[in-house]
């Protein structure tokens, strides 16, 4: 399988190694798999995210990744109707390739999944490619979405998406009841913001924080690490207070840095100078006090010829 | 039909896992900690930012100069590290250097074929040594110097070089010229004295004070030499 892969290419290699990690650790939110015949091309799945009107709702997609790949972003493509983002059109977030500034090449498709699925409940604000639904509407196409995958392109992609359809359909759970439904209803947006963050989950929280910071996406990739870990929550809250602490110091330090080698050098030079200039002048001194009693010894030799 | 289907995914999934098994047996690598941050693989020529995050040397510098061309067209913003978005330099990151030969791994394995990489950049030691042993050169890095590991142990070897510098000038001036020393003294000493003072590295504020009250006494004590030279003229 791998013969058919160039492995000198840094790109392959990085995405053989994504797919090694995600293989071997892998999530209940989304599911993604490369084509055989282009390792390039991705499906993914994706879980609604809980406490919202997406819940249950499993939506799936297409990621393209470049050539340049990781120094370049992806493109993300979602397939199934959600009422947040349109279908079979390349949709404009801060991970995608709509905004190549701000991707950052330690970013995986993991991370991108995750920020995704954190984006979903978000105000779309009329960004590329965003859709913005009512609640039931939204409510409606979860159910509808956990029925069937969608058709999309050649039959071994359809494959492909099959059989990440069957994983996610037995791996998410179902859609919640009614009551459940009318109590999430009753609760503004900013509420169920608070719920992301508020929830016990670590997944959960990692896409709140997300939601809250998105400034801070380097976090992201660290918080990843700590799911792959396995940590429990209250590791993952002392690693996310010690980064941002180190950092301060780190500045700290180096101010503390540039301002030293400036008073050293105003108390070193001197110094030496100093001796050097003493000893130059001693010398100097001795040097001319000689001269003068040859010169006075020369004048009285004179006096006494004229005299005589 | 349904056992059939089960048994073509478990059959895709496998296939999976045995590109994966290849990449692990290349990759060699179990822990993990010590991966590049780009290409996710066994760093190779490690260097290592300011705030500690880790990269190969030709990830870190293909990923600097794309980030340079794109921003440059765009917000002129300096380059961030990829982990935690702070600012990185080619001239900040340090080298890490393990046992055995460095040189030849990279040689031996091009990372990439199309752009030309250059080495990487030298550790804060051997500009120590190259400074001392070039002294007139005017080349201080501030950042590179708190890094050097042994910066008290320079110390004694700038110091006894001027010293014999100063009376090798002395001796080889002195028979020759006779006003003319005194300029000719002053000026090179000068300037020698200026690349040496450089190299020393007290960071205590305590020691600071100390020199610093030294430093006072000592033109006091150079004033009153002057004074008692020109008094010496005068009367004589």
């Amino acid at each position: 399988m791998a013969d058919k892969y160039n492995l000198k290419n840094p790109a392959v290699k990085r995405i053989l190694q994504e797919l090694k990690e995600m293989n071997s650790n892998p999530s209940d939110d989304f599911m993604s798999l490369p084509l055989e015949e282009n390792i390039f091309e991705w499906q993914f799945a994706i879980r609604g995210p809980r406490d919202t009107e997406f819940e249950g709702g499993i939506y799936h997609g297409r990621i393209q990744l470049p050539s340049e790949y990781p120094f370049k972003p992806p493109s993300f493509m979602l397939l199934t109707p959600n009422g947040r983002f349109e279908t079979q059109t390349k949709i404009c977030l801060s991970i995608s390739n709509h905004h190549p500034e701000h991707w950052q090449p330690s970013w995986s498709v993991r991370t991108a999944l995750v920020a995704l699925i954190a984006f979903m409940p978000t105000n779309p604000n009329g960004a590329l490619g965003s859709l913005d639904y009512k609640k039931e509407e939204r409510r409606t196409l979860a159910v509808k979405s956990r029925e069937a995958p969608p058709k999309f392109g050649t039959p071994e992609r359809q494959k492909l998406i099959d059989e990440i359809h069957e994983y996610m359909v037995s791996k998410a759970p179902p859609v919640p009841q009614p009551s459940a439904s009318e109590a999430s209803e009753e609760n503004p947006r900013n509420e169920e913001a608070e719920t992301h963050a508020n929830s016990l989950n670590p997944e959960s929280l990692t896409a709140g924080e997300v939601i809250l910071d998105q400034e801070v996406d380097g976090i992201v990739e660290e918080q990843e690490e700590v799911l792959a870990n396995a940590n429990p929550a209250g590791v993952e809250a002392s690693r996310e207070v010690q980064p941002s602490v180190s950092r301060y110091e780190v500045l700290q330090k180096s101010d503390t840095r540039v301002q030293n080698p400036k008073p050293e050098t105003r108390v070193q030079k001197p110094d030496d100078r100093l001796f050097t200039l003493a000893a130059i002048g001693l010398t100097i001194a001795i040097v001319v006090l000689l001269l003068k009693k040859f010169i006075k010894s020369t004048q009285h030799g004179a006096l006494f010829s004229d005299g005589s | 039909m349904a056992l059939d289907h089960f048994e073509e995914s478990v059959h895709q999934k496998g296939n999976w896992k045995s590109s994966s098994e290849i990449i692990a047996d290349s990759g060699r690598n179990a822990s993990g900690s010590f991966d590049c941050n780009i290409c996710l693989e066994c760093v190779q020529d490690p260097v290592v930012t300011l705030c500690g995050h880790l990269y190969c040397w030709p990830c870190i510098y293909k990923w600097l100069h794309f980030q340079s061309t794109s921003l440059d067209n765009e917000e002129q913003q300096k380059p961030q590290c990829p982990v935690c978005k702070s600012e990185v330099s080619q001239s900040s990151l340090v080298p890490l250097y393990g046992r055995g030969q460095t040189t030849i791994p990279s040689k031996g394995k091009p990372h990439q074929v199309g752009t030309v990489i250059p080495q990487r950049p030298h550790g804060p030691r051997t500009h120590n040594i190259r400074s001392v042993s070039q002294p007139i050169s005017q080349s201080y890095h501030p950042y590179s110097n708190p890094y050097h590991p042994q910066q008290f142990n320079s110390i004694p070897s700038g110091y006894t070089s001027p010293m014999i510098r100063t009376s090798g000038s002395i001796d080889n001036t002195f028979g020759i010229f006779g006003e003319m020393i005194y300029a000719r003294v002053f000026g090179n000493h000068v300037s020698n004295l200026h690349t040496y003072a450089n190299l020393s590295g007290t960071s205590n504020p305590r020691m600071r004070r100390h020199l610093m009250q030294v430093d006072k006494s000592l033109s006091r004590i150079s004033c009153f030499l002057l004074c008692c030279l020109v008094l010496c003229l005068l009367l004589f």
